[in-house]
């Protein structure tokens, strides 16, 4: 765990602000992504579109969102970790300016991210899926 | 079971309480969708055989009351951290110790309160979903939705809550004693440094974002159940 209180703000920020933005991308671009078909009970890759079966791809959504987001934050902690070996001095503490930058960015992308769901989803038609019809009928 | 009928004390001839006899080839659900011919007659979407079991579906209860308890404790300890958040901003002295555990509490029981409405999930979106929601309550599936992808888009707040409270809860300054509680709290002046602040700040906006997530969840979690359930 990390000692530093603003250096563990900063990368939450980064985190958080990643995880909203990427995605908010899968939410207006047709990815592929990760697909669960519940009837055939197997794996896909692809887009929803491209399923003629019933498809689920909000665990590829989350998978990818959560997954770039923990790389991306990983990622800036090593170079940072890099950077004050390098630099053979005490580890620089992020300055309140790039504090307040990271919580303005993260509360920016999470509430764009859940207009954006909460825009798509408003209103959405239904799709009936075509299953089995009723032996009884 | 034929229905009893029974008498009230002047006499008068009532119903009984209707047993009800679950036959998964008899017993059938209302279809207001299609004009069929067959209006006011069931139709068996839900129990059809020939609709393919999914993964999961004969634990659905189970993992309905698993996610259940782990949302209760969830908000539970995500309000609780968002008020000790608010304490911090207001420069209030708050247990350090309490950071941590209602950070971990919140973090765990967000993951166990996911995990099983991801297993819960391909369930829902076929028995639940595919079968009732889309055909009599759209606006229900709809806001299903935005429930799963909120809770996607709420655990890095969990997650950043946790990784600031850790170091926060160490910042200890000054020790006061106030009715016998050791309270660990930063002094005025080390709360008082701008970049310190800041954190404190997002710590509040983190907490509270996460319960706010949590609630909007649990309200809309038992809107869609009351579509069947009420």
């Amino acid at each position: 765990m990390m000692t530093d209180p603003r250096r563990a703000a900063l990368y939450a920020s980064i985190l958080t602000t990643t995880t909203s933005l990427v995605f908010f991308l899968t939410g207006v671009v047709a990815l592929p992504v990760p697909l669960y078909l519940p009837l055939d009970r197997r794996w896909s890759f692809g887009t929803v579109a491209g399923e003629p079966s019933l498809s689920m791809d909000y665990f590829g959504r989350s998978l990818i969102a959560l997954g770039v987001a923990g790389i991306v934050t990983g990622l800036v902690a090593l170079a940072a970790g890099f950077w004050n070996r390098d630099r053979r001095s005490t580890k620089p503490e992020p300055g309140t300016r790039a504090l307040r930058l990271g919580l303005a960015y993260a509360v920016t992308a999470f509430v764009l991210c859940a207009s954006l769901f909460a825009y798509k989803l408003y209103g959405r038609e239904a799709v009936l899926t075509d299953l089995p019809s009723d032996p009884l009928q | 079971m034929p229905a009893r009928q029974t008498r009230t004390t002047d006499g008068e001839r009532i119903q009984g309480p209707i047993d009800i006899v679950r036959d998964t080839d008899i017993v059938r659900d209302t279809d207001t969708t299609q004009d069929n011919g067959k209006r006011g007659a069931l139709t068996n979407w839900r129990y059809s055989p020939e609709v393919p079991s999914v993964f999961l579906q004969s634990w659905g209860s189970l993992l309905v009351v698993l996610h259940s308890l782990s949302a209760i404790v969830l908000c539970g300890a995500s309000v609780h951290q968002a008020l000790l958040a608010v304490q911090l901003v207001r420069q209030r002295p708050v247990r350090s110790g309490l950071l941590r555990i209602y950070g971990w509490t919140t973090l765990v029981a967000y993951l166990s309160t996911v995990t099983a409405g991801a297993l819960l999930y391909p369930r829902y979106r076929v028995v639940i979903r595919a079968l009732f929601l889309d055909r009599h309550a759209p606006w229900a599936a709809n806001l299903f939705d935005f429930k799963e992808n909120l809770a996607t888009i709420g655990l890095p707040l969990a997650i950043g809550a946790l990784l600031i409270a850790q170091p926060l809860s160490t910042v200890r300054v000054s020790t006061s004693k106030t009715n016998g509680d050791a309270l660990n709290g930063m002094s005025n002046e080390a709360a008082s440094q701008p970049s310190l602040r800041v954190v404190i700040w997002m710590y509040g906006v983190m907490t509270v974002g996460t319960a706010l997530v949590c609630l909007t969840n649990v309200v809309a979690g038992l809107l869609c159940t009351a579509v069947r359930g009420a």
